[in-house]
């Protein structure tokens, strides 16, 4: 991951690292188990402080600033299309939790969990949230 | 990773911005840039850097008059006023070859005996001997051999071959870089040899692992189709084409780029790395089990990769640097090499594809012809490399060093002449295939006057 993201091997100094932006790095935010994982306890700390404002909640723990309008369409939407996918297939949705090391929420509803899931991996994946402006 | 967006940053990003803006409305899947003046004779570049300095008084320059002068003091005719690396201020003795060579093929073509596989391709290949290089240390060298200038933050070769002609594959990038190691210390290879620079972010080099997976986290998560996978990226894409809008940074829309390239490799990976296809016989032809780290088998991968339409395939290996116990060191190194680079151009040959691809086998520099103890230091005043492929004329040697192999003598080339040499195959005018950064016309050869090497095209 550290290679993936640019980070120089140790044989000599960097003073300043290259930019770099390849498909690498997207695949390794989308489908590496550590952030899946990263993700889902995200989740779970998100639903377990109450069932509202998911999305505002997470935006600015991520990125520390509200969503926009536009930005709240397009996650509102996303979220009730996986929502809805995970409540028809729960097997799905308890393979899609059931990553890493640390125990699955067992109190909170899968589906739900799921999709706050999937919200979440998007937000992990926004140039925003890996790019320091 | 982290752009911190200083004034400056903001400044240059505004000016190539609106460049890569334009260019992005320009780019089809492949599209031609209207500065191609020549007819292309090749697709594709496969460049294997010798990283280290190959000694070419070992490889492809015989010298016989060096082996005589063995553990005499080197002419000062030679060395007065000269910069040298490691060797600076000390007694200077000339070494002779540490291994003997033969003449190959009907151009008679003569050939250290430690590449028994290479030689058989003496009459498909281009040697020049008549290299020269404007630095002594690795990094800057390689620098300069990649991107035309020691001045960090200008675009790698790769790239500019990919922003002249784009790439021909949609679902793999167009600029792949492999490493590997061994026969000598691996001196690191910083990634900065495959960046943009100036050019948009989609055109810098992707490094492949060579052990194992070329790629990493190809699979989609437990309980993720593929379709869903897709909504994923789209959600993703939309907030980051937000973003886009708001900030002007290119960046964003690089990264929204490579995470389509990033879907459609989910797809394209598992069946790049699927080496099932490939017939016993070719696997002992490069003598190497897919995906054990080997040069060949990145040999293997590059062929495998150009197939599908990667546009310039860089591999490194990193064990030329051979400072001390010459003998039996590049010995090892040579082993390792030969045979890859042997069963790449037969590969390409037999398939039909030699015609159409540009091989390059070369360092960043070569090695004194004095000893350092029983080795040979960093040398820029000459160096061997070879070419072979579509436009090549084979067999021909061009170039010459004098009789110690210190310096060349006839039809010098420039690391900007084979940059010329190399756009030109491709159908790239070098002199006016430019971007505009900071102010400037950038090109990869740079400002001096170069020159395309005629003599050695067919």
């Amino acid at each position: 991951m550290l290679k993936n993201f640019g980070a120089p091997s140790r044989q000599e100094c960097t003073t300043e690292r290259t930019d770099s932006n390849t498909p690498l790095q997207s695949l390794n935010l989308l489908n590496d188990p550590s952030f899946l994982e990263a993700a889902r306890v995200f989740a779970e700390n998100l639903l377990n402080k109450g069932d509202t404002k998911i999305i505002e909640r997470a935006y600015l723990a991520c990125l520390s600033r509200p969503p926009s309008g536009r930005e709240m369409e397009v996650l509102d939407t996303f979220y009730q299309q996986e929502f809805e996918r995970f409540s028809k297939n729960p097997k799905a949705a308890k393979d899609f939790v059931n990553v890493g090391a640390s125990p699955v929420a067992a109190d909170l509803d899968p589906a739900k969990l799921a999709a706050t899931t999937s919200v979440a991996r998007v937000l992990f994946n926004l140039h925003e949230s890996i790019t320091r402006y | 990773m982290f752009n911190q967006t200083t004034r400056r940053s903001f400044l240059a990003q505004g000016l190539t911005g609106l460049g890569s803006i334009a260019l992005n409305d320009l780019f089809g899947s492949e599209f031609t840039f209207g500065i191609t003046s020549f007819k292309p004779k090749v697709k594709r570049v496969i460049f294997l850097s010798m990283a280290g300095g190959p000694s070419h008084l070992e490889t492809f320059d015989y010298k016989p008059k060096l082996r005589e002068m063995d553990g005499k003091a080197m002419p000062e005719s030679f060395t007065k006023g000269e910069q040298l690396a490691q060797l600076q201020g000390r007694a200077l003795k000339c070494m002779g070859a540490q291994h003997d060579f033969s003449k190959h093929g009907e151009s008679q073509m003569e050939i250290s005996d430690l590449f028994p596989n290479i030689a058989k391709h003496a009459d498909n290949i281009a040697l020049v001997r008549s290299m020269h290089t404007e630095q002594i240390n690795h990094d800057p060298a390689h620098t300069f051999m990649n991107t035309g200038s020691i001045i960090p933050g200008r675009p790698s070769m790769g790239s500019w071959v990919l922003y002249g002609l784009g790439s021909q594959s949609q679902n793999l990038p167009g600029f792949v870089v492999l490493t590997s190691t061994g026969g000598g210390q691996g001196q690191p290879i910083s990634s900065k040899q495959w960046s943009n620079g100036f050019l948009p972010g989609h055109l810098q080099g992707v490094e492949f692992q060579s052990a194992g997976d070329p790629v990493h986290y190809v699979s989609n998560p437990n309980g993720i189709q593929s379709t869903d996978q897709r909504k994923l990226i789209d959600a993703v894409n939309k907030l980051n084409q937000i973003k886009a809008q708001q900030t002007n940074d290119r960046e964003v829309a690089t990264r929204i780029e490579q995470y389509e390239l990033a879907f459609r490799m989910q797809a394209s990976v598992p069946e790049l790395m699927d080496t099932k296809d490939e017939s016993q016989e070719t696997l002992d032809l490069y003598g190497c089990k897919p995906g054990d780290g080997s040069f060949a088998s990145n040999c293997l991968l590059a062929r495998r990769l150009a197939e599908r339409g990667t546009r310039f395939i860089q591999l490194y290996h990193r064990g030329w640097d051979h400072h001390g116990g010459i003998k039996k060191n590049i010995a090892k190194t040579a082993k390792i090499v030969d045979q890859g680079t042997s069963a790449l151009l037969s590969d390409l040959k037999r398939r039909g594809m030699l015609d159409e691809t540009l091989v390059i086998w070369g360092g960043e520099f070569g090695r004194t012809p004095m000893a350092q103890g029983s080795g040979r230091d960093h040398h820029i005043k000459a160096f061997s490399v070879f070419l072979a492929g579509g436009g090549i004329k084979g067999g021909t040697v061009h170039g010459e060093t004098d009789e110690l192999g210190y310096g060349v003598v006839k039809d010098p080339v420039s690391v900007h002449d084979l940059h010329a040499t190399i756009l030109h195959l491709l159908g790239l005018e070098h002199e006016s295939f430019t971007f505009k950064a900071q102010g400037l016309d950038h090109k990869l050869t740079g400002v001096e006057p170069s020159k395309i090497i005629s003599q050695i095209l067919s």
